[in-house]
Parts: C-alpha cells; structure tokens; sequence
C-alpha cells in the first residue's frame, strides 16, 4: 500500500505565495525563475520557482526559504495570512 | 439363488435383484430394505433382466458422515491454518517493505558538492548539502545559506538547489549589502566563502 502524496506548496500555490509577498522577479535561472522579497527597501527573503508546466510541481523548499513553517506559506498563498502578517513573524525572527 | 441376482455383500448384508424390476424399483426397493440411509448401487446394463453387481448400503450414514466431516477438518484444518498463516506472514512481509522504503526515502542523506560544472563557477571549498524526502518530493538544502530547492527525484533536487545557488550567488553579489537584510546578508556572506564566479 503506498500512501498518495502531493507537495503542500505546489507551484501554482508558490506563485500565489509570491504575489501575495508583492516579490520582485530578479533573474531567470536555466531551472527556476528567482524572485525577491523587499520590505521597506531591503531584500528580506528570495526564492525560486521551479519553471514547468505542471501546476502541482512540488515547491515546499519555500516555507525555509521565507522563514516561515509550511502552515504558514500555504496560509499566505490561500489569503488568510497578510503581507503584513508575514512581515511581523520574520521581524519577530529578525530576518529583517 | 435366481440366477439374474448376483449376491453382493456389503456391510454383511444381501441383495437380490428380481426380475422385470426397473431401475428406479431396484433402488426404492434398496432403500426400503437397507432401512434409513443412502443405498449404493450399481447396475450391470448388459443382462436383461438387470443384474446388480455391486450394493452396498450405509445404515449408520449419520455417523459416517460425522466421521467423513472429522476426517476432513482433520486434514483441512492444519492446511487452512497454515495458509491463513502464510498469509499473515505475506502481509507481514509487505508491510515491512513499505516501512523499509519509506524509511530509506525519508532518511536523509548528505551529498558534497565540489563542482558547478558546467555553470561558470567555482568551489572555493567543498560542502554538503542534505537531501531528503518530503511528501511526495525531494528537497535539497544547504543550511548555513538557508537555501533549498525541490526535485521530483534526489538527482534533480541537487541539480536545482545547484541552480538556486548560483542564481543567488548572482543577485547577491550585484547588491549592495546596505539593501540586503539579514537573511540575504547572510546567504551572500556564505555563499561568498564557497563559491566564486569564474574569471
């Protein structure tokens, strides 16, 4: 019996997430599309998304990657967690 | 002794076939003689008036068949038992294997990285990055630059964190340090301790 799994943070959620944390795309990697996140005029955070085509290519390297835990980033990508939310945990973290 | 009835004995008793007598009479007849029970008979075709050549009669039919269904349990049981035992034990078996692989898959596994080829950049010095399993996907990580990438398989994972470090080895070094956060200032001071651009 093999257990049915998917990645919690798919791509189309990734892209939400980015939006969501209004982030800038900084480059174009052979692999992924490179985008950073700025809060009052640093970056605080970047991350790739991975280029393809599947919308539920798997993508939950993001959560470390904007120091958050996974409920957090899946929160953020589906709206109950502001921007500004995201930004007082990582000051808390002092990411900023 | 009529010379168309042949005697059989069976369970000490005698049969006699009498003339012009039907099949289905024979049997009744069997029946009605041989008491309650189960009467055996075989019929020569050949003779006319049919001769019976072989009867037997089961008086006692509910004690044999109780010895029947004791001989068959006996005989059953053990073999049923084993293979709902083996059965058991197969079940057993994969489960073990399942656990094993999921464990195999969620173990984690340290890969060095000591080249970027064919990408245009150096390994100032070796390091590790840790790959593992998480939902239905691997990921990557280099710690000390908080920096991960996800693949479908361990191989692409490693691929695409390689790609993830390079492409912010690139944005971090255009940047002026002044804009960069403590996350980011310490992604490019790490990076900058092991890989340089070439040239």
């Amino acid at each position: 019996m093999r257990r049915v799994e998917m990645a919690v943070i798919t791509k189309e959620l990734a892209g939400e997430i980015a939006r969501k944390l209004k982030a800038k795309l900084r480059k174009q990697s052979r692999r992924h599309d490179i985008f950073a996140v700025y809060h009052e005029g640093k970056m605080v955070a970047q991350f790739g998304i991975r280029r393809g085509s599947k919308k539920n290519l798997g993508h939950d390297h993001i959560p470390e990657q904007i120091f958050v835990g996974t409920r957090d980033a899946r929160l953020l990508g589906q709206c109950p967690l502001k921007r500004e939310d995201w930004v007082k945990i990582i000051t808390e973290k002092g990411k900023v | 002794m009529d010379k168309h009835a042949i005697q059989t004995v069976c369970f000490g008793e005698k049969v006699e076939l009498r003339k012009h007598e039907s099949e289905t009479e024979l049997y009744s007849r069997l029946k009605e003689e041989h008491g309650f029970g189960w009467v055996h008979a075989e019929i020569c075709p050949a003779e006319s008036p049919r001769v019976v050549i072989k009867a037997r009669s089961v008086r006692d039919w509910d004690r044999k068949f109780s010895m029947l269904i004791d001989t068959y349990i006996a005989e059953s049981v053990p073999k049923w038992q084993e293979a709902v035992r083996l059965e058991a034990l197969q079940k057993d078996i994969a489960d073990l294997k399942g656990r094993c692989e999921l464990l195999e898959r969620l173990s984690p596994i340290l890969v060095p990285i000591e080249t970027f080829a064919p990408e245009p950049y150096e390994v100032i010095k070796p390091f590790h990055v840790v790959v593992r399993f998480q939902d239905s996907e691997y990921i990557a990580s280099f710690f000390d630059a908080n920096l991960s990438a996800s693949g479908d398989t361990q191989m692409e994972a490693i691929v695409n964190l390689k790609d993830i470090i390079t492409a912010t080895f690139d944005i971090l070094t255009n940047e002026n340090e002044k804009k960069l956060g403590s996350g980011p200032l310490q992604q490019k001071k790490v990076l900058g301790e092991f890989i340089c651009a070439k040239g």
